[in-house]
Formats: structure tokens, sequence, C-alpha cells
């Protein structure tokens, strides 16, 4: 032994020991380390919030956490080496050992477990085998999920879903009763629109096939409405018209002349005809429409009489021909018969003057017909225009006396012109006509005189008239016959049997214009003992 | 658009109501103002307005006829004639004249509205022409009127001439003699004239044609030519009458007038025609429908700048002037009126100085109604 | 020197009869049948004193009037012209007047004395 040895052997010893205090560590750490490891697995596997369960190789429980005795209310102890189809259905229990045998993971399948309550507990169920190193399966782990609550919110879920599907179907019904409704107001409106696109189409009908042109002014005189058709008369499509007075309107030309025709006031009711333009002629007739209390407006209506005015054209134009084409031959008998009795074409005797001179008598009556007649055709139409001229009445009369001096020296009759004293002045009247009118009563006074008679004439002036007589002592206007004087056609039987002339227009004619000229005619007549014929004209 | 809302008083289910913009201030129906009568038909012909104007014109108030159909509104006098024009159906007619009395005449349009095809209303908008009918009445009066009253004048002239120139009162020279006759010929045109003017009166009132009987053409055509002889003979023309071997169907005239239209023509083919010239008168049957006349002459012919005033009234051609110069410038007009009376037409073909040549044709089938309305004009 | 009278009427008879009664008056007479015949007769002619009808053939009468009076010639213009017509309505009439007629007479109311009177007034102014 020596000392190297010694100190090999220390060190032998002291290794010995460091390793035996080593190994010694090392086996107590290693205790320790184990000791801490189980103790970690422990801390761990009682920590796990999830309920977990330890089986063995054959399915019977060994350990369970504290979260799965909290979860399922079992204590180790009371379930220690219990199956765990004990808590689970046959079924379910072979499907969860198979499958962690199988290391199939089962996923968020729905599993009953049993609690200690005896309830049945919705979880979901998670195992997983453990094998050794041989692989040999010594165990099964169950991680089992408490969906309780999750069933529960599940549940609560879908009945949500239900209720709010519900509510939302209920919604949709509504919203399909809506739109029904909807549809229901559209369809009335469109049918309500129809119809009020129908009453405008009746509307437009009634205007466009009356042809004829509306405007209203209201109280104020301002175009308050004006229609198509009235347009077109004016030729004024598209343009603001509304609001404008008759004044306004008339920078229009076409308005101009309505204005013209109409005049400032546009309050009567009345009828007349305006050429708007060549080729429309327009019969224009103003309405004052009123209320029982005020004045509302005034209506213009125009129609179209273009056509209507052309027949009458057409026809006045023939008559005037027909006219004219009569009057020609009849100049010609005329002319011929008047040559042979002035014996410019050698003599002639007595008989045979008297026959000519029936004929052209006959002829002369001829000619005068067609001339009353067409007078009376103006008369009545009204258009018998009336000239007013300053007329010398006294010169006229003296005029006409002298123009039958022939009649009046062939009956040798008393002829007596009774002039007013006062200075004369002229008077506004148709000369033409009161010409006629004198010229017709003096005529008749000669006549139906007779032989040797006498013929009053005179004229007197008034304050605001004057009258004008003509009395004479012939045959006489028997009283039955009285009322017809004035009337077309009439002559007296006397006359007719008289052989008189006269085509029995001449007083209707005179008539008219006495009373055209606003005065008046009439006569005072006894039969047998003569006539007196009175006309007045007003003095302005 | 300006109607106004109408105040509905009257109490009827039948009547539409007549939505319309209001006018401001305004509560007045216009159709109350219109001067023409307005009546508005439903789609089952049934009346649901009568304006005041046609209120007016037939004599009744539309509260006592609404939602009458027309037909029963047929029963009041004045309404009859439009229902008789118009029918149950109311058909859309334009500007149609109808008389609803004496004197009184209406100017009828009715048209219909449509929606989607079918006729929802109807509108008859009558419109007063009586006193234009009156004035054009006067003035075809006038020259009847005048005709008639010359007549007799006339025929007294006519008279006194011809004692006159027979001499029985007493010799006439030479040229006395000249003139008298001329005034007898101018006598005999006045009458002429007085019948054609007569005739155009007639025309004019549009109730030309009266009797309608079933003739026979190649008769009257006979019977115009012997009514000729007398100048055809005269002046030795050469008239030749074809027709057919068959005899031709009988058709519908009125005779008289019908008489007057070929006479007219015929009469101036003959005194158109110089000394020895030819008319030929032919008469066949074009068609089914028509039979067909053919007057030619080699007379003087037509001047081709005057050819479309031939059937003009008063209007000659200023070739013939001095052949006749007494024509009144009327049968032409005359003849054409009465042939389109009886729905035939008449056109001619002609050259100045080779002659003429006129048409006539006229419908075989008779048409009853259509001749006795005289309403062609 | 005798005066000078145009007449323009197409009428063959009617014109003869004036011709007869004016000219048995010592008047001369010049004819035309027509307003084309009448103008160029105004132009060559210068008479004292126009006879015009108005329904003429191709040209009418108040053509004829118009062309006469409205003449820049004074000497044609001046000439007095008397409308002789049947047509008698007022507004030919005053037609006739406005163109510048002297006188308008309606054939069928005068007989050819009467016209002649007429004349002899216009031609005394």
């Amino acid at each position: 032994m020596d000392l190297r040895t010694d100190k090999e052997n220390i060190e032998q010893n002291t290794r010995q020991s460091i390793e035996q205090a080593k190994k010694e560590k090392k086996e107590n750490s290693l205790f320790e380390h184990l000791e801490n490891l189980a103790e970690y697995t422990k801390n761990l596997w009682h920590f796990l919030p999830l309920a977990l369960c330890y089986l063995d190789s054959n399915g019977f429980i060994l350990e369970v956490n504290q979260t799965f005795e909290k979860t399922f209310s079992w204590k180790l102890s009371e379930i220690f080496n219990k199956p765990l189809n004990f808590f689970m259905s046959e079924k379910e229990a072979l499907k969860v050992i198979t499958q962690a045998l199988q290391e199939k993971e089962i996923i968020n399948e729905e599993m009953n477990f049993l609690t200690k309550k005896g309830e049945k507990v919705p979880v979901s169920v998670y195992s997983r085998a453990r094998k050794n190193n041989k692989g040999n399966v010594v165990g099964l782990f169950l991680a089992l999920t408490d969906i309780r609550e999750t069933k529960k919110f599940q549940d609560k879920l879908k009945q949500k879903i239900k209720e709010k599907t519900k509510e939302l179907e209920e919604k949709v019904i509504e919203l399909e009763k809506t739109k029904v409704v909807l549809l229901n107001i559209l369809e009335d409106v469109e049918e309500a629109r129809k119809k009020v696109e129908e009453e405008k189409n009746k509307t437009q009908a009634i205007i466009t096939n009356l042809t004829d042109g509306l405007m209203f002014f209201d109280q104020e005189k301002k175009l308050s409405l004006i229609n198509r058709q009235a347009e077109e008369f004016f030729e004024i499509k598209n343009q603001q018209l509304i609001g404008q007075t008759l004044l306004e309107l008339s920078k229009n030309f076409k308005f101009k002349l309505l204005r013209e025709l109409i005049g400032e006031e546009i309050d009567n009711v009345f009828r007349k005809e305006l050429k708007i333009k060549e080729n429309l002629i327009l019969e224009v007739t103003a309405i004052p429409l009123t209320t029982k209390k005020e004045k509302t407006g005034n209506l213009v209506i125009l129609h179209d009489v273009t056509r209507e005015k052309l027949i009458e054209k057409m026809k006045t134009e023939f008559v005037a021909l027909s006219a004219h084409q009569l009057r020609t031959p009849l100049s010609t008998i005329k002319w011929i018969l008047r040559m042979l009795l002035d014996e410019e074409l050698g003599k002639i005797n007595d008989q045979q003057k008297e026959f000519l001179n029936d004929g052209y008598q006959s002829n002369e009556r001829m000619i005068s017909l067609i001339n009353d007649l067409l007078n009376v055709t103006r008369i009545e139409e009204g258009r018998y225009v009336y000239n007013l001229t300053p007329t010398d009445i006294i010169g006229t009369i003296q005029s006409v006396i002298n123009s039958h001096q022939e009649e009046i020296k062939g009956k040798k009759l008393k002829v007596i012109f009774n002039k007013p004293k006062s200075k004369t002045f002229k008077v506004r009247v148709d000369a033409e006509k009161i010409r006629m009118v004198i010229d017709n009563i003096i005529d008749n006074a000669i006549k139906y005189s007779l032989l040797n008679g006498e013929i009053l004439i005179s004229l007197k002036y008034y304050k605001d008239k004057l009258k004008f007589s003509v009395k004479d002592n012939g045959i006489g206007i028997p009283q039955f016959q009285k009322e017809r004087v004035f009337t077309k056609f009439f002559r007296g039987i006397n006359a007719v049997k008289r052989e008189t002339d006269g085509t029995g227009l001449g007083l209707f004619i005179a008539k008219n214009i006495i009373e055209a000229h606003k005065g008046s005619i009439w006569f005072e007549s006894e039969e047998g003992k003569g006539t007196t014929f009175y006309f007045t004209l007003p003095l302005k | 658009m300006f109607f106004w809302k109408k105040e509905n008083k009257k109490n009827n289910n039948k009547k539409e109501e007549w939505f319309y913009e209001s006018l401001p201030g305004t509560n007045l129906m216009i159709t109350d103002y219109f001067t023409d009568g307005l009546l508005i038909f439903d789609k089952d012909n049934k009346i649901i307005l009568l304006n005041p104007k046609a209120e007016e014109f037939f004599e009744v108030k539309e509260e006592n006829v609404l939602g009458e159909s027309i037909l029963e509104l047929g029963r009041f006098s004045r309404f009859y004639p439009l229902v008789s024009l118009l029918g149950g159906g109311i058909k859309e007619v334009f500007r149609r004249e109808l008389q609803i009395d004496e004197g009184f005449i209406l100017e009828v349009t009715s048209v219909g509205i449509l929606k989607d095809g079918a006729r929802v209303a109807i509108l008859v908008i009558l419109h007063d022409i009586s006193r234009d009918k009156l004035t054009q009445k006067m003035k075809t009066d006038f020259v009847t009127v005048a005709a008639h009253q010359l007549r007799t004048p006339t025929s007294a002239i006519k008279w006194s001439l011809q004692v006159l120139l027979e001499e029985d009162l007493g010799k006439l020279n030479k040229e006395q003699k000249k003139v008298l006759e001329k005034t007898y010929e101018t006598n005999e045109k006045v009458i002429h004239l007085v019948n054609d003017l007569l005739n155009v009166a007639e025309i004019e009132e549009g109730k030309y044609l009266s009797k309608m009987v079933l003739f026979n053409i190649e008769e009257l055509v006979q019977e115009i030519i012997k009514d000729l002889k007398e100048q055809i003979t005269e002046k030795k023309i050469s008239l030749i009458l074809e027709k057919p071997e068959e005899q031709l169907p009988q058709i519908m005239l009125d005779v008289e007038k019908m008489k007057i239209a070929i006479k007219n023509i015929l009469d101036n083919a003959i005194k158109y025609t110089l000394s020895k010239g030819k008319v030929l008168v032919s008469l066949k049957r074009e068609s089914e429908k028509n039979i067909i006349i053919q007057i030619q002459d080699t007379g003087v012919g037509i001047p081709f700048e005057e050819q479309d005033k031939i059937f003009t009234k008063f209007f000659r051609g200023s070739n013939i002037k001095k052949i006749d110069t007494e024509g009144t410038g009327l049968g032409l007009y005359i003849a054409k009126n009465i042939i389109e009376a009886h729905k035939g037409s008449i056109w001619f073909e002609s050259e100045e100085g080779r002659g003429t040549t006129f048409y006539i044709t006229l419908p075989i089938k008779e048409r009853f109604g259509e001749y006795l309305t005289g309403e062609f004009y | 020197m005798a005066k000078k009278v145009l007449i323009i009427e197409d009428d063959k008879f009617l014109r003869k009869v004036l011709v007869r009664k004016i000219s048995a008056e010592g008047y001369q007479i010049v004819e035309a049948t027509d307003g084309e015949k009448g103008l160029k007769s105004v132009e060559e002619e210068k008479p004292d004193l126009v006879l015009l009808d108005l329904v003429l053939p191709e040209m009418n009468g108040f053509e004829v009037l118009a062309k006469i009076k409205k003449n820049p010639n004074h000497m044609i213009s001046k000439i007095p012209v008397i409308v002789l017509s049947n047509l008698g309505e007022e507004k030919d009439i005053k037609k006739g007047l406005e163109l510048g007629a002297d006188d308008y007479l309606i054939k069928a109311y005068f007989t050819p004395g009467e016209i002649l009177k007429k004349i002899e007034n216009v031609l005394k102014k």
C-alpha cells in the first residue's frame, strides 16, 4: 500500500464516491425528476378544463380528472374500474373504444354520458389509445366535452332560428300581402290612369271631331285656356300664350284680326265671320259665361266654315251669272222692240204697234223681275250692305218724280210735292236703296191711280226724324188684304184685275230697306178711295 | 285640356262620370255652352250625354232619356231621322246632312272612340246648317222663281211675235222681218234658258231624280232620235244607230231626266256637225254591270284647252258660238248630273276639226235606296 | 269733226243695234269683238269714248278697263269709258267705277236711245 495507491485509492474512492454520489444524485434527481414529472402530470391532469378519463385496455375506468368529476358529479372512487358502457350505451362505448384502437378520430359525434344524478349528458368524445414501446395498447384516453351548453345553445339557436325564420316567413307573407296590395293599388292607378287617358281621349275626340277651336278668357280677360284646334287655326303651336290678354296676343297678326272683330269688349254674345287666311274662314262665336253672381269669363268658339262659304260663293256666283245670262237675251229683245217701236227700221201701223208694245212691256217686266228677285235674295241673306252717305232726300224725290213723267202725263195725273220750308240738310242713308223705296212707293201710287188722279207727295222734318208720305186717290187696298201688303209676292187682287205690272216684290224690299235704316213704313187705305204710304227715317 | 268638373246632380246610375281638370274659379260644363249639339253613347249604344243644344234640337230633356238605347230614342219624331241615319249600331258618318223638320237641317258627324281595339263610346256632333241651307235654298229659289215667273211673259212674247211675223196685222219690210225673227229666236233662247235653269236649280237642291222605273234604253234613244228628226234631215246628217242583236236588259231610269241628258248630247252632236256629216249612236253591253252608249260625230270638235271646262255651268266652246248663238251653256252640266245621279259616268274624246265622241255608261244593277235618297251630290 | 266711239262687245246682234243707233247720230264707230282687239283699237284709233261690255271671251272687261285707265299715255287713260253690261251685282258696279269707268249701265235697263243720251252727256264734259 502505498501512498500512490492510497492516492489512487482515495481518488478511486473519491471517484467512486463522486460517481456514487453522482449516481445517487442522479438517481436522486432522477427520482426528483420523476417525482416532479409525476407531480406536473398530476397537476396538468387535474387542471385541464376538459373532462378526461383514462381507461385500461379493457375499457375500465382507471383515472378521471377533477373536471370529469365536476362535470359528471362522479368521484373516482365511485367509478373506479367501472366499464365504459356503464356510462354510455353499448353501441357508443364500443364505438369509442374501437375508434380509439383504430386510431381514428371521432369528430363531433354527439354521445351521451351518464352522470351521478342519472342524467344523460350530451358529450362530444375524443378518444386516443395509449400504446407501449411494443405497440400494444395499454390504455385509452378519453376527452369528453360537455356539450350541454353547446347543445342548449344549439337548441336555443335552433329555436331562435326557427323563430326568426317564422318571423321572417311572416314578414315575407306580409310583404307578399303588401306586394299584392301594392299591385292592386298599382292596378287601380293604372286603371284610373287609363280611365283618365280614356276620358282624355274622349275629350280629345270631342275636341278633335268638333273641329272647333276653343278659347277661354278669364275674368281678367286673360287667356286661360286654348285648345289644339284653336292653336292650329292660329298656327301657334307650343307657345306660351296663357295669361296674356287679347291685346297682348295681338302681336300675332291672326289674333289681331280676331281682336278687331271682337273689339275690346267681348262681353256680348255674337257670331261673326273672320277670314284668318286664304282657305280658312272661321265663324267666331263669343259667349260670356256667368254663374249666378258674377261673370266668370268669356268662351270663344271658332268654327271652320270655309267649305260652307265656298258653297255659298259658288251659289252666289251662279245666281249672278244666271241673272246675267237671262238679262242678255232680254236686252236684245228690248233693244230690237224699241227700234221697231221707234220706227227706226220702217213704219208700223197701230195694231203692230200695240203688239210690239205688249211684247216690250212683258220684256220689261221680266227684266224687272230678275232684279227684284236678286234684291230679295240679297236682303234675306243679310248681304244687303248699306252704304251710308249724306243724301239730299228732296233731290232724290224730285228726281224720282221726274223719271216718271211719261206715265204721269199718260194718266194725266196731278202731282204735288210739298217740300219742307226750312233749310234742308242731308240725311245719312243708303242713297241708292232709299231711292228705290221712294221710287217704289211713287210708282205704286201712279200705277194704282185712275185717270186724272191726284198724287200728293210730302216730306216733313221733325227733331229726330223725317217723314215721307205719298197720297193717291186711286183704287186702294181691300181690307182683307192689308195684312199681306208687305209680304213677298203680294199683289192686291185689284191690282191683278187691272193688269198692272209689278212683281209684288217692291214693298217687301222697301220694308226691309226702311227697317234696316231703323225707320218705319206703313200705310192707310180704303178701297176705291185711295192709299197713303208713309215712312220715317231717324235723324241722328 | 279644360273641361270642368261636372256637378252631377242627375242621379242616374247609367251615366258615366266625366272627370276633367277643373278650370279655376268655375264649375261649368263646357258642353253646356257648345253651339253644336252633342250626344254621347256608351259601348252598348245607350245615351249617356245630351247637351243643352241637343236638347234644343230634339226638344227633349237629357234627364228624360239618359240610359236609353238609340233605337228607343227613335220614338221621338225629331230623333227619328237621326236614328234612321245611324242605325241601332250607330255607324260612323262624316258631315252628313239630315233634315229634322221643316226648315231645320243638321249636319251630323259621328265618331267612335276605341280602346284596345274595342269601341267604348261614340260621339255624335250636330251642327245646325238650317240658315246656310236656307240661304242656299233662297238662291236656288231665286232661280226657280225667276224661271217660273219668266215662263208667262216669254210665252206672251212668243205668241205676239208669231202674229207679227205672219204679217196678220200688217206688212213688214225685210229689215223689220229680220229683226223680228231674231227677236223670236232670242225669246226661244230665254225659254230654253229658263228650262235649263230650272233643271240646274233642281240639281242644286239635291232632290233631282224622281220616278225611277225599269226602262228599255234602246227605246229611249230611239224616241230622242225621232224628236230630232227634223234637224237631222235638214242638215242632211247621216245618223246611224247601232245596237246589239240581243236585247239589252232594262235598267232603272228616271225616264224624263235621262231623256233630257241624252238629248242634250245628241243635240250637240247634230248641231255641231256640219251639213252632210255623220253621227253614230251605238248601244252596247260593256260588261256584266254596265251598258255603254257612244255618240260620235264628225263635227267641229272641242278645242283642247277648253276641254276641262266642258261640263261647267254656262260654258260654251269658243268655236261654236258662231254656229249656235243661242246655246245656254248648261246642257252638259245638266246631262252630267243626271247621268251621275243614276250612278253612271260620262266622258268624251275630241279633236278640233275632226269630231267628238261622248261615252255614257249606266249601271244595270238597280240600287233602289241610293236612287231615292238623292244623296249623290 | 265727228266723234269716234269704240264698241267692245262680243254679242253680234247687240253690237249691230248699237252701231246702228250711234252711227245714225253721226258718230264714227269702231267695233271690237273681244278685249285684246279692243285694246289694240284703243291704241290705234284713239276713240273719244269707249263702250265696254264686261263679259268678253278671253280677257274680261275689267282687265280691259284697268289697262285703259292705267295706261301711262295720258291720251289713252283720259278716254272716257262707259261700262255696258248685264252683270248687275253691286260689287261689279263698284269695281267698275273704282277702276275709273265714267258710268256703268246695265244693258237690260237701258234702250239704245238712252245709252246714246248717256254718251252725249259724257262727251259734253
